[in-house]
């Protein structure tokens, strides 16, 4: 399903970041549409600092930026109310022992009462299989487990964009596989973060950063080209 | 779970699924059976009495079916400590206090280790944000952030255990098993930029 949107999801005008007194993005001017938008770069390129600014983790330094029409000056609880955020890590999103209890928290701050609470919970898990693990431990899932139940509690908060924040660079090649198709299938918009070149080949578009710039930006196939003979150079 | 170095598992984990009664009862009206019994077992003074307290309290822990692999881990320590202060209690006054202490404490800490097992920690939580909530007028008690604060102690024990784990293990690969700061400087390094992500993920899932 491709899904590109009248209005823009993402609509940076002159955004500077600056983290610890360094400059991390530089005048970031983009506008986008598109339902799956990769973002790839070197290390310290800035295209994290740039993926935690989709969900209000960060804010400009100077500049404005709108995400899905809210702008990040002014309505940052309801960027964060319509943007979910999957880690690199799982272990550092799964905040509660027990994996139902986790995906529910997120409902329990929206103050959606307990039973559809559950309900919700039984709902998400039943969409991936994972119904059998909702009394487990978190402790006792394998990583490929751990990242879906932490996709599941995002999701379980109904967003309108997803961001992945490098998601498969933990996992083994099964487990990537299952990622991958799972953000393929996904009705949200995606903006995904990754060294993975090839997760992004059916992507609509791909933003390449290079020194806290966008150095390139176009299709899937354009767009690593230009990086992989950046990288070469 | 996490695995040790011997190859057992550090369980901190404590809810086991399950239907039994204590399961069912609210959270509340287990704590207040528990500090009940608590100040019940103190004014029994009659050994008889506590021995059968003790025996129902076990019968309670095969009633709510703790596994016999989760008895050692659950019990080990708490035991220990149970027994150090009885010894103690009977050398500073007789042999009498010190089984009395003994079969006081063993039951309670039976007791409450069925309360555990038998408690959602979001239920636990939830009983924590309102036994605080008479209290969120004071400036710095805030009911939601200290049951967070708890789930995420329990939620991460285990993974800084296990992140200690790791670096004993690569430390040791360079030969450097005996140093302690080469374990504590990379282990409080890593676990403050640990601290820092997860601060992120609560903000991300909007906790905060």
């Amino acid at each position: 399903m491709t899904l590109i949107s009248k209005n823009p999801v993402l609509d940076f005008s002159n955004v500077n970041l600056v983290r610890n007194d360094q400059p991390v993005l530089h005048d970031i001017n983009v506008t986008a549409s598109e339902h799956r938008i990769g973002i790839i770069g070197a290390n310290g390129s800035g295209k994290s600092s740039f993926a935690r600014l989709l969900n209000g983790l960060l804010t400009p330094t100077d500049g404005r930026a709108k995400i899905l029409g809210f702008d990040l000056a002014d309505a940052v609880k309801d960027v964060r109310r319509n943007v979910g955020f999957v880690f690199q890590n799982p272990d550092n999103q799964i905040v509660y022992p027990i994996v139902s209890e986790d995906i529910e928290l997120g409902l329990k701050g929206l103050n959606v009462p307990k039973d559809q609470r559950k309900a919700k919970v039984e709902e998400i898990l039943s969409r991936f299989g994972l119904l059998h693990l909702k009394d487990r431990s978190v402790h006792m899932l394998s990583g490929g487990e751990k990242q879906m139940i932490a996709l599941s509690s995002v999701l379980v908060m109904q967003p309108k964009m997803i961001v992945f924040d490098e998601p498969t660079t933990l996992l083994d090649l099964r487990n990537r596989n299952a990622i991958a198709s799972t953000i393929m299938a996904l009705e949200q918009y995606v903006v995904l973060v990754t060294h993975d070149l090839e997760l992004l080949s059916d992507f609509d578009r791909v933003l390449v950063f290079d020194e806290g710039k966008i150095a390139a930006d176009d299709t899937p196939k354009a767009a690593i080209s230009w990086y992989k003979k950046k990288m070469a150079a | 779970m996490v695995q040790k170095e011997d190859g057992g598992l550090m369980d901190l984990s404590f809810y086991l699924p399950g239907s039994s009664v204590l399961h069912r009862m609210p959270t509340w009206s287990k704590f207040f059976l528990l500090i009940s019994f608590s100040i019940l077992f103190y004014a029994i003074e009659d050994l008889r009495i506590l021995a059968v307290i003790l025996a129902a309290a076990i019968a309670l822990v095969v009633y709510v079916r703790v596994p016999v692999r989760r008895l050692k881990a659950m019990f080990l320590l708490p035991l220990f400590m149970v027994l150090l202060f009885s010894i103690f209690s009977a050398f500073v006054n007789d042999l009498n206090a010190g089984l009395l202490t003994f079969f006081r404490l063993t039951s309670l800490v039976i007791i409450a280790a069925c309360v555990t097992v038998t408690t959602r920690i979001e239920d636990f939580m939830a009983f924590i944000e309102n036994l605080l909530l008479p209290l969120s007028f004071i400036p710095f008690i805030k009911p939601k952030t200290v049951s967070l604060t708890l789930s995420l102690t329990l939620r991460f024990i285990p993974e800084i255990f296990k992140l200690g784990m790791d670096i004993k293990e690569a430390q040791a690969a360079r030969g450097l098993n005996s140093n302690p700061l080469a374990l504590i400087v990379p282990l409080i390094v890593l676990t403050l930029k640990r601290a820092d992500d997860i601060s992120d993920a609560i903000d991300a899932r909007m906790l905060d």
